[in-house]
């Protein structure tokens, strides 16, 4: 029972009992019919009371509802013999009724039976579930960016990609420029208009790529603004134990001695002699102190079977290992590393990497197990190396023989990208969870923001601060302003509140609402809407009125004593 | 009222409208002119224009003012008033020359013309040429004076730099005079504050404050310093234009004004292209006495009107060879920025001789002046062949022949032979004789080739027919190949090789053997020596069955050959001297003490690296940039002095720009913009995954 109903009943059985006190305490009491209509009245007139409040729910008969939204053609508008509402969002419709959003709609136009939404599609605000079956004829996409994938945070001078995806620009390019204004990569637009790039960052610190895409007659369709938050982090303690030295290694260590990665190195040098720093000892303790231990195959093979097991045990801890091959692998060792879901061959093959000049040479790796994830992949998008979990571990197999050719051949930048993609992966995990700030933001739409403390708060572009109700660790945003907002959680976190284009919205909008659409679903199940209360109104005023006569009047009163 | 003051009367209102129509068309025009004579000739001579149009215009209207005389005036008369009865004349007439009817007329129409006024015979205004008159007349003194010089400028600029003497000072007018070295043969030119010149130029500024300042200056970014001297109204300063400058115009009281850039060009080097010969390397023509060279050399400024050609000429053969240089001047012609040199050598006159060469090359140097420029073409090389055939006419008998030394590879005679074996059935036997014998004579060539590098004998000095000779000893008989059936000390002759191939009379010698040479063998070791012996004495077999028409039976020898020659080449080693490590010298004192102090731990760890590296100055900088809060540029302008960019002006003046407004942000767009252009890119770090949460972690634990 309704709070409601508790009232209703309760305000009836004290007029009832009025009514009883009344009929004892009167001088000229009511004859029995009388006193038998008026509490008859009473409760009628409760329970009209109940029905004009909370009127009984009647099966919706209103037809399909038509929604028009951003980019809705006149023409589509006009055709429609069902109930049209325009979104705000529909800016080129007149003589239209407007609504200010779906909600709303469905509140005015009670009974619907369905949805049907012409146009873009639904904004983000309006991406609910009605419950009611939704139909929805999209409109072409704009001209330009329809979709954008942004990259994470990244080390310092480490690469990242942009994907994205292009539409109806054909013979066109895109082009990623740096913030001095430079293209630092570019690529022709494919017939499907997808597309990915590939760059450095450059100092840490919020840094504004531009993706510029232009036509076949290389005038700009669109530009859009790639956020790129290059951030310092602890680098991982490495330890290279290698069975000879050459030039891989010496590369590896040079880049590591500029990236600022203290590199331990052990090379065997025949005879139980060993160059480099003091000579490793792979025990607990030690590989506990270690984010990444190199192994290749000659000093694999010199570990003991109780080394190994401890390396294993480490890695299920969180070490990550890198098993590089430098040659020929021994047979026994093969199948150690077969076991562990690595198959590799004697045979080397040609490797090329995309849009590099550079052929290298890689050991033939065979299909391992089906739980390893690509590594590196070649310029034909073959993968190259595989890494797989070992408990809170990974291991990954490195069968490229000579990727220092590509510091030969100038491009140390990539070199460095290679290796710093490959520690990345495979090093021990940092223990504190990573702040996560949805992609995309843009003003007055939501932002998520997870992995906050207790304490969070979010400086806006002019100074301004919010503070957020962080709840269960989460926390929503809605900026107002364009431009790089700092998140403070304690630690400074900054992101990018920038428009995307119309491509993208109408993009969003149009997959968001394909999801919502089913165009299976029949009307049977359109839920009952709450029916008319004006008739219940007028008949609890008449049995309002009638008992009121009653009582006032003298008719059925007993004479006076 | 007499006849002449008569007249005087009536027509004076007419005389008057027609010079006022004169006047009407003439002012704007003598305007007009005026106008233009004050653009291009100055006030004096606008005035002068002004008086001489106004008195043109007088005179014509005086001259146009001739027309209306009495007769005019009669006819006018005579035509409006009908009641005047056509004896208007009477009234111009003296009066005593009339009669007394004719005085009575004469009363009578003067009674007429009582009430008649004279302004009723003045001519209308001209009004169609009074407007186009003023029209054109406003419009062209309008354009002479409002017009835009040649340069853009306003004209009259002196005139409107009149301003209140009040207030900081502020640059009203300003020129920039540059004046390239007089070697480019540009002309001085005016140009703005901002301007790209040739390195060297002189430059006059000239500028204008108003209200003067007490003290000007030029300011650098670089902190250099022109001081601009007063003279009259102008504040002037001259420099030579020795790199490239950023620099703003101070005043003493004045808000510093805003950057301006001179690019000095510098002057590029003359280019030389080679016209002619084609090829650097060229083979003298039989009979040619004549060389001829040509050069065309373009400059930005100018070429000097003559280069110097610089000959060498080599003498002698093999190792002892001399160069004879020699150098002539050569003049150019064409236009001073693209000149063309021609030089014709004689060869005979150079002292060229067979198997040397002229090695020429031309020396150009640009008119910069001072320290010209010089550059120098490639060189170009006439070879005259060292194997020409001498010249012999009636020297029949004493005529050397002399051939190219061409030889057929071991691999090409095996190819033919293999040729002519398929083609066995379609010859006729004589001519596949002929064919297997000129093969036969390729192989014996070869094999005496090879032979030589052994040290077997391969003089073509000619052999005495007698034994009158003492017999050299044999040095090595084991090198020597001999047929079989022959050795060394069988007690006849065997016989010496006529290298001269292609005559196939002395059999005898050609199947013969040579007596060895140790002193001609080249040094070889043992094993390639033994494996070059073997190559040779397969060749001879080759060549004794292609002789005698059997290629098939030589084939299998000719491959031996074929094998052990490829077998020699992959023989060779290289041999390089040891150079051994530089160890430090060793401490006597402290050697076997087990003292260890003051010795490093042995890593090889790097040292930890400072954040951002070598970008620390410029990171910070470029980080700082992105917010509103000042920034300390200072030392990233010291930074970049040290670390220069590739456009430093460009970097000085977005760093200019920010210490001058703090607060723009556009400016520290730009700024940040050049700061990251200008560092290095930082070596990759590695970013770190995240471990996960608890669910995650157990996840993770239990996989297997």
């Amino acid at each position: 029972m309704t709070p409601l109903a508790m009232v209703v009943t309760l305000v009836a059985l004290l007029g009832i009992g009025r009514t009883l006190w009344w009929q004892r305490m009167s001088p000229a009491p009511s004859k029995p019919w009388r006193l038998a209509i008026l509490i008859g009245l009473q409760l009628v007139s409760a329970a009209l009371l109940w029905l004009t409040l909370e009127p009984p729910l009647q099966s919706g008969n209103a037809g399909t509802l038509v929604i028009a939204t951003a980019g809705t053609p006149r023409l589509a508008a006009l055709a429609t013999s069902d109930t049209l509402v325009a979104l705000p969002e529909a800016t080129d419709l007149s003589g239209v009724t407007r609504v200010p959003d779906l909600a709303s709609a469905l509140r005015r136009h009670p009974g619907a039976t369905g949805l049907r939404v012409i146009g873009a599609g639904l904004p983000a605000r309006d991406q609910i579930a009605t419950g009611l079956p939704l139909g929805f004829e999209p409109i072409a996409l704009p001209r330009g960016l329809v979709s954008l994938t942004l990259p994470p945070a990244v080390a310092p001078g480490a690469g990242f990609q942009v994907g994205g995806s292009v539409h109806d620009v054909p013979g066109g390019r895109v082009g990623l420029l740096d913030p001095a204004g430079r293209i630092v990569a570019g690529t022709a637009i494919t017939t499907t208009g997808d597309f990915t790039l590939a760059a450095n960052a450059g100092a840490a610190g919020p840094t504004e790529f531009t993706l510029r895409i232009t036509d076949s007659g290389r005038r700009i369709v669109e530009t859009a603004i790639v956020p790129v938050v290059a951030a310092e982090a602890a680098q991982p303690r490495v330890l290279v134990v290698a069975g000879s030295a050459g030039p891989d290694l010496k590369y590896l260590r040079r880049w590591g001695a500029d990236a600022g990665i203290a590199i331990g190195t052990s090379i065997a040098a025949g005879n139980a002699f060993d160059i480099g720093d003091a000579p490793p000892r792979l025990d607990a303790a030690n590989l506990a102190k270690l984010d990444l231990l190199v192994l290749d195959e000659r000093s694999w093979a010199t570990l003991s079977s109780s080394m190994r097991a401890q390396v294993l045990a480490a890695v299920r801890a969180g070490l990550g290992v890198v098993l590089r091959i430098t040659g020929p692998v021994p047979a026994p060792v093969r199948q150690e590393w077969a076991a562990l879901g690595f198959v590799s061959d004697d045979a080397t093959e040609p490797l090329r990497l995309p849009d590099a000049a550079t052929t290298l040479s890689q050991v033939t790796t065979g299909p391992g197990r089906v739980d390893t994830a690509p590594l590196l992949r070649s310029a034909t998008g073959e993968p190259v190396a595989q890494w797989r979990n070992l408990g809170r571990g990974r291991i990954g197999l490195w069968p490229v023989i000579d990727l220092y050719t590509l510091v030969l051949a100038g491009d140390a930048r990539r070199h460095a990208a290679i290796w710093s993609d490959v520690f990345a992966t495979l090093a021990r995990p940092q223990p504190q969870s990573v702040l996560r700030i949805s992609p995309g933001a843009s003003p007055e739409q939501r932002v998520t923001l997870c992995n906050l403390g207790t304490a969070a708060s979010v400086r806006h572009p002019d100074g301004a601060i919010t503070t957020l109700v962080v709840d269960a660790g989460c926390a929503g945003f809605w900026p107002r302003l364009e431009g790089w907002h700092e998140l403070r959680a304690p630690a400074a976190t900054p992101f990018l509140v920038t428009s995307p284009g119309a491509g993208r919205i109408a993009a969003q909008a149009r997959r968001a609402t394909l999801e919502l659409a089913s165009p299976g679903k029949s009307a049977a199940a359109a839920p009952r809407v709450r029916g008319a209360s004006w008739p219940w109104f007028i008949a609890w005023a008449a049995a309002s009125a009638l008992l009121w006569w009653l009582e006032r009047s003298r008719f059925g009163r007993t004479a006076t004593r | 009222m007499t006849a002449d003051a008569f007249v005087a009367q009536w027509v004076r209102p007419a005389r008057l409208r027609n010079n006022a129509n004169a006047f009407a068309v003439g002012l704007p025009l003598a305007l007009a002119a005026a106008g233009l004579a004050l653009r291009f000739g100055g006030l004096a001579a606008a005035t002068l224009t002004l008086v001489l149009g106004l008195a043109l215009t007088a005179g014509i209207g005086a001259w146009r003012s001739r027309r209306f005389d009495r007769l005019w005036l009669v006819r006018q008369l005579d035509a409006a008033r009908p009641d005047l009865e056509d004896s208007a004349d009477l009234l111009v007439a003296p009066e005593a020359g009339l009669g007394p009817l004719q005085r009575l007329q004469r009363r009578r129409i003067e009674t007429r013309l009582a009430n008649f006024e004279p302004s009723a015979f003045r001519p209308g205004w001209h009004t169609h040429a009074i407007a186009g008159a003023w029209l054109a007349g406003l419009a062209i003194a309008a354009a002479a004076l409002f017009w835009p010089a040649a340069d853009g400028t306003a004209p009259f600029r002196r005139a409107a730099t009149i301003v209140s003497p009040s207030g900081p000072p502020r640059l009203i007018a300003q020129r920039l005079r540059v004046a390239p070295p007089a070697y480019t043969g540009l002309p001085a030119r005016d140009a703005a504050l901002t301007a790209r010149a040739p390195v060297g130029s002189h430059l006059d500024w000239s500028l204008r404050f108003a209200p003067l300042p007490t003290n000007a200056a030029l300011q650098s970014v670089d902190g250099h310093r022109i001081p601009l001297a007063r003279q009259g109204d102008d504040w002037v300063a001259s420099a030579r234009l020795d790199s490239s400058l950023l620099y703003r115009v101070v005043a003493e009281g004045a808000a510093p004004g805003p950057l301006h850039r001179i690019d000095a060009v510098p002057d590029a080097p003359p280019g030389i292209r080679v016209i002619e010969p084609e090829r650097s390397l060229t083979p003298m023509a039989v009979g040619q006495t004549r060389w001829s060279l040509t050069f065309d050399v373009t400059d930005d400024h100018g070429v000097a009107t003559a280069a110097l050609l610089r000959i060498i000429v080599t003498q002698g053969e093999g190792e002892n060879i001399t160069f004879r240089e020699t150098s002539r001047v050569i003049p150019g012609t064409g236009d001073r920025r693209r000149r063309r040199f021609d030089a014709v050598l004689d060869i005979p006159a150079l002292g060229l001789t067979a198997g040397n060469d002229i090695v020429a090359q031309l020396i150009v140097a640009d008119n910069r002046s001072p320290n010209p420029q010089t550059s120098r073409s490639p060189s170009l090389i006439l070879r005259w062949p060292p194997d020409l055939g001498r010249e012999a006419a009636g020297l029949d008998g004493m005529v050397k022949t002399v051939l190219p030394a061409y030889f057929r590879s071991q691999r090409q005679i095996i190819i033919d032979t293999e040729a002519l074996i398929k083609q066995r059935r379609k010859l006729p036997a004589d001519r596949f004789l002929a064919q297997s014998d000129t093969i036969g004579v390729d192989q014996r060539t070869l094999r005496l080739r090879y032979g030589g590098l052994l040290g077997d004998e391969t003089s073509e000095a000619p052999v005495l027919p007698t034994s009158d000779e003492p017999e050299k000893p044999v040095e090595n008989p084991k090198t020597t190949a001999l047929p079989s059936g022959h050795a060394a000390d069988d007690g006849h002759d065997h016989g010496a090789a006529k290298p001269v191939f292609g005559s196939a009379e002395n059999v005898i010698a050609d199947y013969g053997h040579a007596h060895g040479e140790a002193e001609g063998a080249t040094l070889l070791d043992p094993a390639s020596s033994g494996l070059l012996r073997q190559a040779v004495d397969a060749m001879w077999e080759s060549e004794l069955n292609l002789r005698q028409g059997a290629p098939e039976k030589a084939l299998p020898f000719a491959y031996t050959a074929l094998r052990r020659i490829k077998e020699v080449q992959q023989a060779t080693r290289i041999y390089l001297s040891r150079t051994g490590p530089e160890l430090p010298p060793i401490d006597l004192g402290r050697r076997l003490s087990g003292d260890r102090k003051g010795l490093g731990a042995p890593t090889l760890a790097p040292a930890p690296r400072a954040s951002d590296g070598a970008n620390a100055i410029p990171a910070a900088a470029w980080r700082a940039l992105a917010g509103p809060e000042p920034v300390a540029l200072d030392t990233v302008q010291s930074w970049a002095t040290a670390n220069p960019p590739a456009d430093p002006l460009a970097l000085a003046a977005a760093i200019d720009a920010v210490v001058h407004d703090p607060g723009c942000m556009s400016c520290r767009k730009t700024l940040r913009a050049q700061l990251w252009a200008a560092m290095a890119p930082p070596p990759a770090q590695v970013m770190r995954r995240s471990a996960g949460d608890a669910a995650g972690q157990r996840y993770q634990d239990a996989l297997r």
